[in-house]
């Protein structure tokens, strides 16, 4: 009699935790889709576009890297209702770019990022700008934060870590720092790229 | 007709309309560190905290070093918070190998003290209480390149929660430090003190009809990078007994055990004075401890701290719950404050059991509420009430009457218990205002305060609670959200224990008079006074209709000292609480100042004040009066230039439910095939 009652309180349990899981991945995949025609429509627009109704946030940046096949689009704003969806970036007001994302989805590709891999940033007003890894560490965040306000050219990328641990919210993040790249631009360009591109 | 829902009804208060808030600007008060780069650097200052933990009660010492290298004489002021409930009763002024003691004397005579001091260019200090939880010291005539120590030593309570759920008994103690302060909301039309007078405070706003002294309690602030002021941080900690946790939840610590006592301090030259400190400890032993007696004899008098934990029940709540959860979406609540704040509302929101009702009131400059009136907990409201909260956005003001109205007055439906929880970072001016709005019209209404971010004002919290009688928790990071709202959902959903009498042996004074209800988890603290406390104490009470009692032998004590200055903090504030409605203010004022001066205590019209014997400088010599600034909360906010932002929370949970799911569904397979496979082998069938 308690058998066939603990299989299906145990199926039922199964199926609804993995359903969540799936339907976790799930979002984050169908974010990505139903950004890029959001995405393609705001490169003909001014104006923010929003991706449907009753969304969070909206597209205002595309982050490739060629060498993983990485090809997404980021938010704006890095709240938990936005990380669901997509990356989220902040910008601080000198320009420092924050990027982040769930290690289980967006950001899972960072295990297998090196220094040294190139990144393409594409923002809404058309311009591209390339970076490169410099540096990750790993860092507690009850102790931690991030200075959004620091000065030059700088970017940084926020995910979980470790990657596989059980554990939800644990209080470890890894930060990937990155530098920008200017060297492929004609040194003549050099002084006009940087006051359109970087200035926030 | 869910789109009929959807739509949300605005109240407006008619009458608050028309005033003009004054925010705080970032921008405004970093100006002098750009362009009066001297005024911040002339004055530079050391702070060190000590910290002495015996039993139930804390000495600290707090040591405030001027230094002044510029080539005039000067005059500092610093505005800074202290934990809540404290009782300061000394100050100390050390001026190369002098030592000055300080007295306590009436606010307005202590004032004049200091001042005909400082015009006959004598070194003097004045410490005054601006609020309960914060205050302000002034020192005069530092010499020109002269190092100036100013000790203010006080008392504090530890907090003390005992959790017996889930057969885990134990207790746990927290004490708490704040570092910093977060910018108050100040409401009300402007009324511009004269400069230099009594009343202008030098802060960053003005004073307002609402809140009247807005310019003492907004002092410039430095933000988390530029941190010029370096703190340092001691406990010696005499817990007594082996302890099986110690830790700190918001700073990296050293710790080791000598001279019989746990040596704390933050790891690192320089802590970050930005975020509040707190220390946790808890006994190995997991035996429940019913009570325990704290006695100190000042003059003639015995004085006793009695803590009592009531044993627990775990019958649940009988009665439905009418909840209304309210939340601030001001603009100090921005960054990573609101994230905590929707955390905390998610969890409280899953607590509701389906016969259970609910509201959700958002407020900034106007509040708004999701329904109409208090609505069933079903599936479709809720989510309803969860789509809400992910849509919540931080900006604007901080009316706090407004929401707080709304859900004292949205009327309780018969049969239900109603209950109040109020999310927020309490930075606000006009606290006198909404306490005593809450304590004439709470009704039967339970008011349950939520503490969100560092520099949260926790005592107005606190007093909220109790005028409402409810209890309050503090959330100072994201990763505590889990573990203190589980403990406030415990209390929300448990029997409270109530009509709580005690019955001494005989002639004694007792605080708190009126005895609140308890919580789970909460001690009853009770302090008394007489001229020889022996004897039993009989402590009756009612918990879910049955009769609860509890016998304190008043012999087996432990020697403490400040429980003679608890008793005097906490006789001072029952004076407070009472004036204005069962004592007149005059009354109340007086009886202050006489309490304050028998227990040599700090208070809202009392003010300590020392002053050297030795003139240090001629009268023609200008002098100059200098804000060192105090600490800005580190809550990861965006706004303006000051921007340290924490980090953002990065998991989906995709792997843990993934493991759980398929480790349920290996059980479930495991189950199907176990009959055939022990078939097989001729065993006895399972089950």
């Amino acid at each position: 009699m308690i058998r066939p009652l603990l299989i299906c309180c145990l199926l039922a349990v199964g199926l609804w935790q993995v359903a969540g899981a799936t339907g976790i991945q799930a979002k984050a995949w169908l974010g990505q889709i139903l950004l890029e025609r959001a995405w393609a429509r705001s490169q003909d627009s001014d104006e923010p576009v929003v991706p449907w109704p009753g969304s969070v946030s909206h597209p205002i940046a595309r982050l490739q890297v060629p060498e993983l096949q990485i090809d997404h689009l980021v938010l704006e704003g890095a709240d938990a209702p936005v990380l669901a969806w997509g990356p989220g970036m902040e910008v601080g007001p000198h320009g420092h770019r924050l990027i982040a994302a769930h290690r289980d989805t967006h950001f899972r590709f960072l295990e297998q990022l090196e220094a040294g891999e190139s990144v393409r940033l594409e923002l809404a007003s058309g311009d591209v700008e390339h970076w490169r890894v410099a540096d990750r560490k790993i860092v507690d965040a009850r102790t931690t934060g991030l200075d959004l306000g620091a000065p030059g050219d700088r970017m940084t990328w926020v995910t979980c870590w470790p990657f596989d641990t059980i554990e939800t919210g644990g209080p470890l993040r890894l930060l990937v720092s990155l530098e920008r790249q200017i060297a492929a631009v004609p040194p003549a360009l050099l002084a006009s790229t940087n006051s359109t591109g970087v200035s926030p | 007709m869910m789109f009929f829902r959807l739509c949300f009804i605005t109240l407006l208060l008619a009458v608050q309309g028309a005033a003009l808030a004054q925010e705080y600007d970032p921008e405004r008060s970093q100006l002098w560190l750009d362009t009066g780069q001297d005024r911040i650097s002339t004055l530079a200052m050391v702070t060190d905290i000590d910290i002495e933990v015996t039993g139930m009660l804390a000495y600290t010492v707090i040591r405030q070093q001027f230094l002044n290298d510029s080539p005039d004489w000067a005059e500092g002021r610093y505005v800074f918070p202290l934990p809540d409930d404290v009782a300061v009763e000394s100050l100390r002024v050390i001026v190369g190998s002098r030592v000055i003691e300080g007295e306590i004397q009436e606010r307005r005579q202590a004032r004049i003290t200091y001042e005909t001091a400082r015009a006959e260019g004598r070194v003097a200090s004045l410490v005054e209480q601006e609020r309960a939880n914060l205050f302000s010291t002034r020192i005069a005539n530092i010499a020109p390149g002269e190092v100036l120590e100013v000790q203010i030593g006080f008392r504090q309570r530890v907090e003390y929660r005992h959790d017996n759920r889930h057969g885990n008994r134990h207790g746990e103690f927290r004490l708490r430090f704040p570092m910093s302060i977060a910018p108050p909301y100040v409401p009300g039309d402007p009324t511009p003190a004269e400069t230099g007078s009594p009343e202008d405070g030098g802060g960053w706003a003005e004073n307002t009809t609402r809140v009247s002294d807005a310019s003492r309690i907004t002092p410039e602030l430095v933000g988390p990078l530029e941190s010029t002021n370096p703190v340092s941080l001691r406990v010696e900690l005499n817990a007594g007994i082996e302890l099986a946790l110690l830790e700190s939840s918001h700073h990296l610590i050293d710790k080791h055990f000598e001279r019989g006592a746990w040596q704390v301090s933050l790891a690192g030259p320089n802590a970050n004075p930005h975020k509040d400190f707190e220390l946790v400890w808890q006994p190995a032993i997991r035996e429940h401890v019913e009570s325990v007696v704290f006695m100190q004899r000042l003059g003639d008098q015995d004085h006793a701290l009695l803590m009592l934990t009531p044993p627990e029940q775990f019958a649940a709540l009988r009665t439905r719950r009418e909840v209304t959860l309210i939340i601030d979406s001001s603009g100090s609540m921005q960054g990573e404050s609101i994230e905590q704040a929707r955390e905390a509302l998610l969890f409280a929101l899953d607590s509701l059991s389906a016969q259970d009702r609910f509201n959700l009131i958002e407020f900034n400059n106007a509040a708004m509420a999701l329904f109409n009136s208090p609505v069933e907990a079903t599936a479709a409201n809720l989510r309803e009430a969860r789509d809400f909260i992910g849509r919540l956005q931080a900006d604007g003001g901080t009316e706090m009457l407004q929401p707080l109205n709304m859900a004292m007055q949205q009327g309780v439906t018969p049969g239900y218990l109603p209950q109040i929880v109020f999310v927020t970072d309490g930075q606000v001016g006009n606290t006198v205002e909404i306490i005593e709005h809450v304590r004439s019209r709470i009704g039967d209404s339970r008011l349950f305060t939520v503490g969100i971010g560092h520099g949260v004002n926790s005592q107005f919290l606190a007093d909220l609670a109790r005028f409402g009688r409810g209890s309050t928790v503090l959330i100072a990071d994201l990763w505590q959200v889990r573990m203190r709202m589980s403990e406030l959902v415990a209390q929300l959903t448990s029997p409270v224990l109530h009509d709580i009498e005690l019955h001494w042996p005989a002639g004694v004074e007792f605080l708190p008079d009126r005895m609140p209800d308890l919580y789970t988890g909460q001690p009853l603290l009770v302090a008394a006074r007489g001229d020889r406390l022996r004897g039993d104490l009989l402590v009756t009470g009612l918990s879910d209709g049955q009769p609860w009692q509890q016998v304190i032998p008043l012999e087996t004590f432990q020697t403490a000292p400040g429980v003679a200055a608890y008793w005097g903090r906490q006789a001072i504030q029952r004076e407070l609480d009472r004036s204005g409605h069962e004592i007149s203010h005059d009354q109340a004022r007086a009886r202050v100042i006489d309490l304050a001066i028998e227990y040599q205590l700090l208070s809202p019209f009392t003010s300590l004040v020392a002053v050297d014997k030795t003139p240090e400088r001629s009268r023609e010599a200008a002098l100059r009066r200098q804000d060192v600034p105090g600490f800005l909360a580190d809550n990861g906010q965006n706004a303006g230039p000051m921007l340290a932002r924490a980090m953002p929370a990065t998991d989906a949970g995709t792997i843990s439910r993934l493991i759980r799911g398929l480790l349920a569904l290996a059980l479930v397979v495991l189950l199907i095939l176990h009959p055939i496979v022990s078939r097989d082998t001729g065993s006895e069938p399972w089950l």
